[in-house]
């Protein structure tokens, strides 16, 4: 199989994740923050080193790392733990369902009202139309750093530089570039950071985090057990026990671990250098294409995650990649849960076809992808 | 003598453990035989060295002491 839907998953693992996986469920699967054998306190020795992992390629304090399911769940804990009665959100035009329906919840409940400021190619009118939006009760920006659908990345930076100055909490989905492009707190004043463990960062499915600052507050929306202060009749105020309720999933948190490894290992640098160089490739060819639609421009560095959405003729996205799957070409079609997206980029009646390549796509694979297209 | 110090979780352990480590005081990670309601999660870090530098050096930390106790 000819696989370019990263966006979705990473596909393959890297083979440290895959034998740190089997480890952990042979060797660390014991419930960690609960037991005082030492099985349990070594698995809790494990998670722990995944949240220092963590804490270092992203800015934060280990403990201020919660670990949840996927980038959803920790984007509904941020979002839904941030809000009260009567704030205002700002969201971006291009925002995943992960970002808009939560926002759409939250004011059809008469929480929160919410305005969607627009993407631009020019970085210091995407900041405007942001500042623009804010009103005295804004108590939160929710930004993607790199849109699922086009690639197109959002200057986190300027954006946090404009949420400190206003006092406002900043939110960053980092689904399609944590593990991709660096990402530094301190430098775009990030408040909390959502992310997958199973895209760019190669864990496996299930994982995923929030990472919070020091002086950020979150109610909570999952309580439960922790294994400290079970006499408390509230969930512990402390981090990361008051965003971890119940059960973790260790062998997932450790293929995370070893997937930052493989990262470091194999220089992140590096990694997004093949992916822009693959990305590059196939946006040349596809461009030299005239059966072929291509909505954003080339993928340059920082600037874009390596994806490129494109249709084929007046095909229907799925169309053509069903004839991809026909021959074992593994992309993804539609809508990619970001409606809002596709109506910014007039592409809402027939979605995109979406390419990923990861660090283990090879040009090789992008010639047979490129050749089977000719044949649609 | 030995310190064990209760900081209220086991994510709080690690960490302590952690901070002692690198300040070349020997530590690990263990659970009180006898917790009582107000020792957060039971776990704590027994410090092979009893000495009141080692609070400090902890809440320089930001790792919030519950209490401590001297064995």
């Amino acid at each position: 199989m000819i696989y370019l839907d990263n966006g979705a998953t990473s596909y393959p693992k890297p083979p440290n994740v895959l034998s740190n996986s089997m480890n952990a469920i042979k060797n660390f699967s014991f419930n960690s923050g609960r037991g005082g054998y030492s099985a349990s306190v070594n698995a809790a020795e494990k998670i722990y080193s995944v949240r220092e992992r963590i804490g270092n390629m992203f800015n934060f304090e280990p403990q201020n790392i919660a670990f949840t399911l996927n980038c959803t769940m920790a984007l509904n804990m941020a979002i839904k733990g941030s809000v009260k009665k009567g704030d205002h959100i700002i969201i971006s035009s291009l925002e995943h369902n992960a970002v808009w329906r939560v926002v759409n919840h939250l004011k059809n409940n008469g929480i929160a009202a919410f305005d969607i400021a627009d993407f631009s190619f020019d970085e210091e009118e995407t900041v405007r139309n942001f500042e623009q939006l804010i009103k005295p009760n804004t108590s939160l920006i929710v930004c993607m750093a790199a849109s699922n659908v086009f690639g197109v990345a959002f200057p986190i930076e300027e954006i946090g530089k404009i949420a400190k100055e206003h006092g406002i909490r900043f939110i960053v989905d980092a689904a399609q570039a944590a593990g991709t492009i660096p990402i530094d707190s301190d430098k775009c004043n990030i408040d909390i950071l959502c992310a997958p463990g199973h895209k760019c960062l190669f864990g496996n499915m299930g994982t995923g985090f929030l990472a919070v600052k020091n002086d950020v507050y979150l109610d909570t929306i999952i309580d439960g057990g922790t294994g400290s202060e079970s006499i408390n009749p509230n969930q512990p105020d402390f981090l990361p026990d008051r965003l971890e309720a119940g059960t973790l999933n260790n062998s997932g948190i450790i293929s995370l671990g070893a997937g930052i490894d493989f990262i470091r290992s194999k220089g992140m640098d590096n990694i997004y250098n093949h992916e822009l160089k693959i990305t590059d490739y196939l946006y040349n060819c596809l461009s030299k294409n005239d059966n072929v639609i291509l909505y954003c421009p080339k993928p340059k560095k920082y600037k874009s995650a390596p994806i490129i959405s494109f249709n084929y003729k007046d095909y229907s996205s799925e169309k053509t990649a069903s004839f991809l799957a026909e021959k074992n070409i593994a992309v993804r079609a539609g809508l990619h849960c970001s409606p809002l997206a596709h109506s910014f980029f007039d592409t809402i009646d027939r979605g995109t076809v979406r390419l990923c390549p990861s660090v283990f796509t090879s040009v090789r694979d992008c010639e047979i992808f490129l050749n089977q297209l000719k044949k649609i | 003598m030995y310190l064990y110090i209760k900081v209220g979780s086991i994510t709080n352990a690690q960490r302590a453990k952690n901070v002692l480590n690198k300040n070349k005081i020997k530590a690990s990670v263990k659970r009180l035989d006898n917790p009582k309601p107000g020792d957060g999660c039971g776990y704590v870090v027994k410090a092979e060295e009893s000495n009141r530098n080692i609070i400090e050096i902890l809440e320089k930390n930001s790792i919030r002491v519950l209490g401590y106790e001297r064995h």
